[in-house]
């Protein structure tokens, strides 16, 4: 492909810079936040002052600004993140777990909304007018208005708590029974971590896929019109293949442009979805560390996720230019 | 036109402004008549057009249309399930207080309920346990009154378990008082029931009383009683014990002592401490000049233990009002001087003290052997700042504080040994008005019981925490509430029955357990309000919220929609008009805030800033112009291509002239379109934000209704709660998207034939 790994090394190069400046900024918000973590210690009742003196030196916060931000761009960059402030633990310990959940859970409903997506909206929009086109749109449109935390509750109520079918919270538990099965067995891993997801990968999902549907019938119309679809039904093709090779392929174009905002949001969504859910995961907790004022963690966490918000718009852009040569140029 | 730009540096007449202000509104009403007619082809367009009217409606019209009132809670008697009982009075009277009469026997039911009114009329109502008529649970059952005649005009009444029972009831008369004792309710051997068994004459009309805390006298063990009165100068007091073997009779022992102090002005409650510790039992004397501390002489047989004689001995010490040789001014008045005494009385704390407050706030202690200072301390309320101490009392876990600020009426706890407002200066709860009883503690409950002036009744817990709120039916409360007496065991936590005397002539009693059963579903409720949506966990009606919350959320919505459009326009034109390197950094920096997890950093900007509507305004504002910048830029782009812009540039127009002048009309179009998506998406963010804490807890919005719903844990168990806030945002943000999807249609044409 013409272009291509050219293309890649520019957009990669694109990708750091774009890390380190987040990183900046990043670092740039966590001075700037009123409270400072020497504040947080004097609220404790007994502290003395060379305990405060110990800590502020422990932690690196009696150093000059710039000598700190550089530690601490090499830290990031190492994944060296350090002690967390209100548990005795290294960050990193706390967030290995939460880490591969979070995007289990993200990362799966974002994929199998897109996939859905996809085939339903350049479906919809191949047979425009009809019931089922106006009522997939109004369905849409009502749930990509709703906030995400609201549908979750809801779901909650309904299939967790009144109907029983599935759990309230958490992520694996030992004491479920399912199936009879064994519980250090991996299948029953699976299935309860299955069970335990369901919920909050649905809401995610349905969330997800009102966005991607509606993105994708609009940007299907668009294409319908062109002139090369008119001439490729024309000339007998069947219409299966006419509507995906080439209606489709040209259609997601837009799409995967938007997969980089939708992705952006989605993270958001699974933020607040984790709370509601009480699921163990990245979003949990970067809140609980936002509210505790645990600095250490909450950059960590904050790094983390924007960093797979990079790689996924990376990753994305690499997508696009594979389908849309125009874009190597 | 263009005669008007070359003719620039001469100031326009009216006139040219008036024909220009003239042609400006027929080109802008044009613009607006055929925007309008392509607008209202599309029928979600004119249906989100309708709801957003409905919700600017509301809004505006908010207080008029909302059931209740904004800061409306549901009164106790829908939200607060407890057995109760209500009993017409049988008698006419100016009724001042009840009285609850318990048995001398080991439990000390309860068993009868005095109605007291100042002309010395009072109803005894028997009152015991049983199936209560209304709600066929357990509860208490009012028997019908007798009527009994007790001296008129009554500054002191207290009941005092002592061998048997007594009522000691001091009645005032022009030249000084009487002590009235009346046997209680029981008719003993020697007297009948209400029998007036001995009394006492006063030379003068006392101020002040020691305390004697529910009833029960100083020394248990030897059943030995002491109260005294006071006025400006004198001291009286009166020293029982029960007959003995040893000198059998009917009657107790009374021992009368008086004491004149000339030299100085009594400003407070004696205390009279009878506790038979090793260093002698003492009667304390607040004056001007300071605290005067006698001895008390007890005459005691050493072979038979019996006490002969009481009398008031010599001067132990005297101390001035001072706290580190600093002098203070001492809060006066009958509950001025309290000695914290622990609930068995005959139990030596080894570190007894008597303790005073003063109007600076602070609290003292003063041994009681020496007068030496034991501890002293400034209080401090967290998040009060002016406040004065009134009075102070004993309770068994602490010294009660009651006070005052400006417009509210304070109880607090405070610790015994530090005189500390609890451990981080929170123990203390405040009121909507003055105390007007003293704050009963119910030992079998952990509880305190006091009202307010209005004739609200409070409870709270044994860490002085509001728990309960009560307007007494009938109008409310007319007499300070009273802790009645348990007409179950003693030490269960049922069978505690509070009583006042309500406005509508009736005696009602309800029991301190009660079952707090808010958030109510919708329906009607025995106050006769009628909640559509049903309330909340702290009884606020939940449509007049829903109603309310919609300003909040309008304005929210609007301004950080506004703000955020503002900037992605700027920065849009400016970068599509200057292509090069301004655009390119431009460009980059929307492309950086464009890939950032907004949500994530408004969440770390709202910790930071703190919650408030207009730092969420602002922090939406910063985050979100990117989209709106890429857009606005590529339209600039095209339009800069057009032939108007040229002839304009031809024509010497600079570049600030061309870029708002001609571009940015023609780009406006495109900045209200995503105006409106911005404002949707203002909505929901707002509400997240708020639903994860960092909302703005002073002004009620939606998202923080269904905070509130998550932080109660009843989110599971009141749909009536869950769905119309969430119903709300959707609605409304709904209704903005289908406004832009519409405006989207005018603006580009090509999508119209859809």
């Amino acid at each position: 492909m013409a272009g291509m790994s050219r293309y890649i090394v520019a957009r990669s190069i694109q990708t750091f810079v774009t890390l380190l400046i987040i990183l900046t900024l990043i670092f740039i918000m966590f001075e700037s936040l009123p409270a400072k973590p020497q504040d947080l210690l004097r609220t404790a009742p007994n502290i003395q002052q060379s305990q405060i003196d110990y800590m502020t030196s422990l932690y690196g916060y009696d150093r000059p600004v710039l000598e700190r931000y550089a530690m601490y761009m090499v830290n990031m960059l190492t994944f060296d993140f350090g002690i967390s402030f209100s548990r005795a633990e290294t960050v990193w310990n706390i967030l290995e777990d939460r880490i591969p959940r979070t995007m289990i859970l993200f990362g799966g409903a974002t994929i199998l909304a897109y996939l859905i997506g996809i085939y339903l909206g350049a479906l919809i929009a191949w047979k425009r007018g009809g019931v089922l086109d106006g009522s997939t749109v109004v369905v849409s449109l009502v749930f990509y208005n709703m906030p995400s935390f609201w549908i979750g509750l809801i779901f909650l109520v309904i299939f967790a708590s009144e109907l029983d079918w599935f759990p309230l919270t958490g992520w694996y538990d030992e004491t479920d029974s399912i199936l009879g099965l064994d519980p250090g067995t991996f299948l029953f891993k699976i299935l309860d971590i299955s069970w335990h997801m369901f919920l909050p990968m649905l809401v995610l999902l349905l969330l997800s896929l009102a966005g991607t549907v509606l993105l994708m019938r609009t940007a299907m119309l668009d294409v319908i019109g062109e002139n090369y679809m008119i001439t490729a039904k024309a000339i007998g093709l069947p219409e299966r293949k006419v509507l995906f090779r080439h209606g489709a392929r040209n259609a997601m174009l837009p799409v995967v442009t938007s997969f980089i905002i939708a992705f952006v949001f989605a993270i958001g969504g699974a933020v607040v979805l984790e709370n509601v859910f009480s699921f163990p995961g990245m979003g949990a907790l970067y809140i609980q560390a936002l509210l505790q004022l645990d600095f250490p963690v909450a950059e960590a966490t904050l790094y983390i996720i924007t960093l797979m918000v990079l790689l996924g718009n990376f990753v994305a852009d690499l997508l696009y230019s594979y389908l849309d040569p125009r874009v190597r140029i | 036109m263009t005669e008007n730009e070359e003719r620039k540096d001469e100031i326009p007449d009216s006139r040219e402004f008036q024909v220009a202000g003239q042609r400006a509104l027929k080109k802008f009403i044009r613009g607006f008549a055929s925007t309008w007619k392509l607008y209202r082809q599309s029928k979600t367009g004119l249906a989100g057009l309708s709801i957003v009217l409905g919700f600017f409606i509301v809004a505006i019209f908010a207080p008029w249309l909302a059931p209740y009132d904004k800061d409306f809670r549901a009164p106790a008697i829908d939200t607060f399930i407890a057995d109760y009982a209500s009993k017409n009075l049988t008698a006419e009277g100016n009724w001042t207080m009840v009285v609850g009469l318990t048995s001398p026997h080991r439990d000390h039911p309860l068993e009868r309920v005095l109605a007291y009114s100042e002309d010395g009329t009072t109803l005894a109502y028997p009152v015991s346990r049983g199936i209560n008529e209304l709600t066929g649970e357990s509860g208490i059952i009012v028997s019908d009154p007798s009527e009994i005649q007790l001296p008129a005009n009554a500054t002191y009444f207290s009941l005092v378990h002592y061998s048997t029972s007594f009522l000691f009831i001091m009645n005032t008369t022009d030249e000084g008082a009487v002590l009235y004792e009346y046997n209680s309710y029981q008719p003993t051997t020697t007297h009948v029931a209400f029998e007036l068994v001995d009394s006492h004459n006063l030379s003068f009309v006392p101020k002040y009383n020691s305390n004697l805390w529910n009833g029960f006298s100083f020394v248990v063990q030897s059943a030995r009683m002491a109260i005294a009165f006071a006025d400006d100068h004198n001291v009286w007091m009166l020293n029982k014990r029960p007959p003995t073997v040893y000198d059998p009779g009917e009657d107790a022992v009374n021992f009368v002592n008086t004491l004149a102090v000339d030299d100085a002005t009594i400003i407070g409650n004696p205390l009279v401490v009878d506790g038979d510790f090793d260093n002698g039992n003492m009667l304390f004397v607040p004056t001007d000049q300071g605290i005067r501390a006698y001895f008390l002489n007890l005459t005691k047989s050493t072979l038979t233990g019996v006490v002969s004689d009481i009398t008031i001995g010599d001067l132990a010490w005297t101390r001035n009002y001072t706290i580190e040789d600093e002098p203070f001014e001492p809060v006066t008045g009958n509950h001025m001087l309290v000695f914290p005494y622990p609930y068995f009385p005959t139990t030596p704390l080894g570190k007894e003290y008597v303790v005073v407050a003063s109007n600076a706030g602070e609290v003292v202690a003063f041994d009681r052997v020496t007068g030496n200072t034991s501890w002293s301390n400034k209080l401090i309320l967290t998040g009060i700042r002016d406040f004065e101490i009134t009075s102070l009392y004993s309770s068994p876990d602490f010294i009660i504080m009651v006070g005052k600020t400006e417009t509210r009426g304070i109880i607090a706890g405070l610790n015994k040994d530090t005189g500390r407002v609890g451990e981080n200066n929170t123990m203390f709860a405040t009121v909507d008005s003055y105390l007007n009883s003293d704050p009963a503690y119910v030992s079998g409950q952990l509880m305190y019981v006091f009202s307010t002036e209005p004739g609200d009744i409070y409870l709270a817990n044994s860490l002085l925490k509001i728990n309960a709120t009560f307007a007494a039916p009938g109008g409310g409360a007319v007499t300070p509430v009273s802790f009645l007496g348990n007409i179950y065991i003693e030490m269960s936590r049922g069978g505690n029955y509070f009583g006042v005397v309500t406005a509508d002539d009736k005696l009602f009693m309800e029991t301190l357990t009660g079952v707090n059963i808010a958030p109510l579903p919708p329906g009607s409720y025995p106050s006769g309000n009628y909640y559509p949506l049903g309330t909340d966990w702290e009884g606020q009606d939940i449509l007049t919220q829903v109603m309310f919350g919609t300003r909040a959320e309008l304005m929210v919505g609007i301004t950080a929609a506004f703000f955020s459009v503002v900037i992605g326009t700027i920065v849009g034109l400016v970068a599509g008009f200057y292509s090069g390197f301004i655009d390119d950094i431009l460009m980059r920096t929307t492309d950086v805030m464009l890939s950032l997890p907004y949500l994530v950093i408004m969440l770390l900007f709202a910790a930071a800033f703190g919650p408030s509507l207009m730092n969420i305004v602002i922090i939406f504002a910063i985050l979100s112009w990117a989209g709106i910048a890429r857009v606005i830029r590529s339209v600039t782009l095209s339009i800069k291509e057009r032939a108007f812009v040229d002839a304009a540039t031809v024509s010497g127009a600079s570049d600030s002239r061309l870029i708002f002048r001609h571009i940015g009309p023609n780009v406006l179009p495109y900045t209200f379109l995503y105006m409106t998506f911005s404002i949707s998406g203002a909505i929901v963010t707002e509400a997240i934000l708020a639903f994860l804490g960092f909302g703005d807890p002073t002004n009620i919005t939606w998202g923080m209704m269904l905070q509130y719903l998550q932080i109660s844990g009843h989110s599971l168990d009141a749909p009536w709660w869950l769905l119309p806030p969430g119903i709300a945002i959707t609605l409304l943000s709904l209704a903005f998207y289908l406004i832009g999807r519409a405006f989207d249609e005018v603006v580009n044409p090509r999508l119209r034939k859809r």
